[in-house]
């Protein structure tokens, strides 16, 4: 049954990746396709699929399922189903970051590394804040992760009110609200490896995650070194998250609704769940970016859509599980 | 192999209150019983033993080797615990048990076929081997608790640290359960320190017998002293009142309350 499940969601993915390649401003016919694909077409039309279409749809790929995965262990490891990357911090110290970088000029390039520093030191900050604060990790961590989100705020604010309203204001918000329109293969060769590898890692230590589900001190007696893991494994999906932000700028709620979809067909066990959650992720992120760039003439940011997907799909299922009696 | 429990003056604060009060004993029997009232200090006692809290003072040997040096892995193979409430949710009643497996996997390493059959064994040797399936969640409170017990026996640790065992089930599964428990752990060679309210169950199947009061030991009595009847009435007076006695009926013992009743008068 899950097994079945787990075919038709990879289904949904491929289907969503065939469109993707197929759809855009540029209307590529199927024989247009065949001819890039035997390499007998080296015009326009090839220059749109390899450098336009292409990298964008495996960077929308990798980002969404870096983001569920993420959003997943996020949840995971604080035990609470509304946690997400931008807990620590990671999305609001990212925006400081890009916003520095806009206001000094700097290039995409530039831009996306200041982010994804920004990114990481805010949850190192609210880290070492946490370990400062003391007491139980799990609330110590997210009390700290809203004390760096207000301060990353406070900057970010006055940022703006420093940037020149004409040009570096609307590229600080725009950048904000997220998108892959400017995605390219150097956007890809940043993200992908961090992207695989941090996911190998995590998918590594699934079982040792699933024994941290059983409380702090189960786990240490059952010889699991629980804080190292449970740092380990929010800085990798940490650096899932960072990496995203760093190349497509905020991209809300990806990380909170899949997960959760995904809890409900496959239950709670991390081994059970973690390859359905980056196939979900992917489908998930690339059909909102599909809709995002062929719903107007003009692309608008896929945030705006998958906040609001998002928001309207947490909606059913928390009435849906309030009268099942579920878990709020 | 005889592993020998020292805890030398352990003390112990939580959040400013002396919980643990320099408690010093040594032992080596198969079963050793902790009896005391609420708040004595027992659930304290055995966690700070499995390693979940640092001492304040003294320190916990095994064999000599201080316990304070060990990793949370090789702890895990000297100790396992079984706490008083057991609430494991999220997976089927297998994939908990294996987890017992975790302190000899290496980082990287999953559960695999032989951790599943000596799993499965284990259930099968506690009667539950039909719950294999089912999740956890689905189970009551003494088959939960059953299923963390198989959990212990494939941790295959020196000692098991148990927290009310008896708890949640019935008069003649307690019986049961204990002459399980002693007959594994004499065929293995394995010790068991536990904490129990019922002075007739702790009289019947410890080796040996601690009584806390207020965070402090006041007895450890050996079943294989002489005059250990003596002894244990004296104690169990001390601990539970004037009332307590403990009385004999050919080979069986059992500790009653005599007291003001309606049906005497």
């Amino acid at each position: 049954m899950k097994q079945k499940k787990f075919w038709a969601l990879a289904g949904i993915l491929l289907s969503a990746v065939a469109v993707s390649i197929y759809v855009g401003r540029y209307p590529l016919t199927l024989q247009d396709l065949w001819a890039i694909f035997t390499g007998t077409e080296k015009g326009m039309g090839q220059r749109v699929f390899l450098q336009i279409r292409l990298p964008r749809t495996f960077l929308v790929l990798f980002c969404g399922a870096a983001l569920s995965v993420s959003g997943m262990i996020y949840q995971h490891i604080f035990r609470n189903p509304l946690v997400s990357p931008d807990v620590l911090g990671v999305t609001s110290g990212a925006s400081v970051g890009a916003a520095f970088a806009i206001l000094l000029g700097g290039r995409a390039q530039m831009i996306g590394i200041s982010a994804f520093g920004a990114g990481l030191l805010a949850v190192l900050f609210t880290m070492a804040l946490a370990r400062a604060v003391g007491g139980q990790p799990k609330v110590s961590l997210l009390i700290s992760g809203i004390v760096t989100g207000a301060m990353s705020g406070a900057f970010l604010m006055l940022m703006k009110y420093a940037a020149d309203p004409a040009e570096q204001l609307p590229s600080i918000d725009y950048w904000l609200m997220g998108s892959f329109h400017t995605a390219g293969w150097k956007d890809v060769r940043l993200t992908v490896p961090v992207v695989c590898l941090s996911t190998a890692v995590l998918w590594a230590m699934r079982w040792k995650l699933s024994i941290l589900a059983l409380g702090d001190e189960e786990a240490k007696t059952l010889g699991l070194g629980v804080e190292k893991v449970r740092i380990g494994a929010t800085l990798l999906a940490t650096l899932l998250a960072a990496a995203v932000v760093s190349v497509a700028g905020t991209v809300s709620w990806v990380g909170l609704i899949v997960p959760h979809l995904i809890r409900l067909i496959w239950g709670g066990d991390l081994r059970e769940s973690f390859g359905p959650c980056i196939l979900g992720g992917a489908a998930f992120l690339l059909i909102a970016d599909l809709i995002a760039r062929s719903l107007t003439a003009a692309e608008i940011p896929v945030s705006i859509l998958t906040s609001l997907s998002g928001a309207v799909l947490l909606a059913i299922l928390l009435i849906q599980s309030r009268r099942k009696g579920g878990w709020l | 192999m005889a592993v020998k429990l020292e805890i030398t003056n352990l003390s112990l604060r939580l959040s400013g209150r002396e919980i643990l009060d320099r408690i010093h004993f040594s032992t080596e029997n198969t079963i050793t019983v902790i009896l005391g009232e609420n708040g004595a200090g027992k659930t304290t006692l055995l966690k700070t033993i499995a390693g979940l809290y640092a001492p304040d003072g003294g320190g916990i040997f095994l064999d000599g080797r201080n316990l304070g040096d060990f990793t949370a892995r090789q702890r895990a193979r000297l100790f396992s615990y079984v706490p008083q409430d057991c609430q494991a949710t999220g997976c089927v009643a297998a994939d908990f048990v294996v987890m017992g497996r975790n302190p000899y996997l290496k980082f990287w390493q999953m559960p695999g076929g032989k951790e599943y059959s000596d799993g499965l064994a284990a259930l099968q040797a506690l009667g539950i081997r039909h719950l294999a399936e089912r999740p956890m969640d689905h189970l009551s409170g003494g088959e939960r608790r059953l299923c963390y017990l198989a959990r212990a026996r494939i941790q295959e640790a020196e000692w098991m640290i148990l927290d009310e065992p008896e708890s949640g089930l019935d008069f003649g599964r307690r019986h049961e359960f204990f002459t399980q428990l002693r007959e594994y752990l004499k065929k293995n060679r394995k010790h068991a320190i536990m904490s129990l309210h019922d002075p007739t169950l702790a009289d019947a199947y410890g080796d040996g017998i601690l009584f806390m009061k207020k965070g402090r030991v006041f007895s450890f009595i050996h079943k294989q002293e002489k005059d250990y009847k003596e002894q244990m009435a004296d104690s169990l007076k001390r601990l539970y009142g004037p009332n307590t006695c403990l009385i004999e009926e050919g080979k069986y013992r059992a500790v009653i309350w005599k007291g003001e009743r309606d049906a005497d008068h």
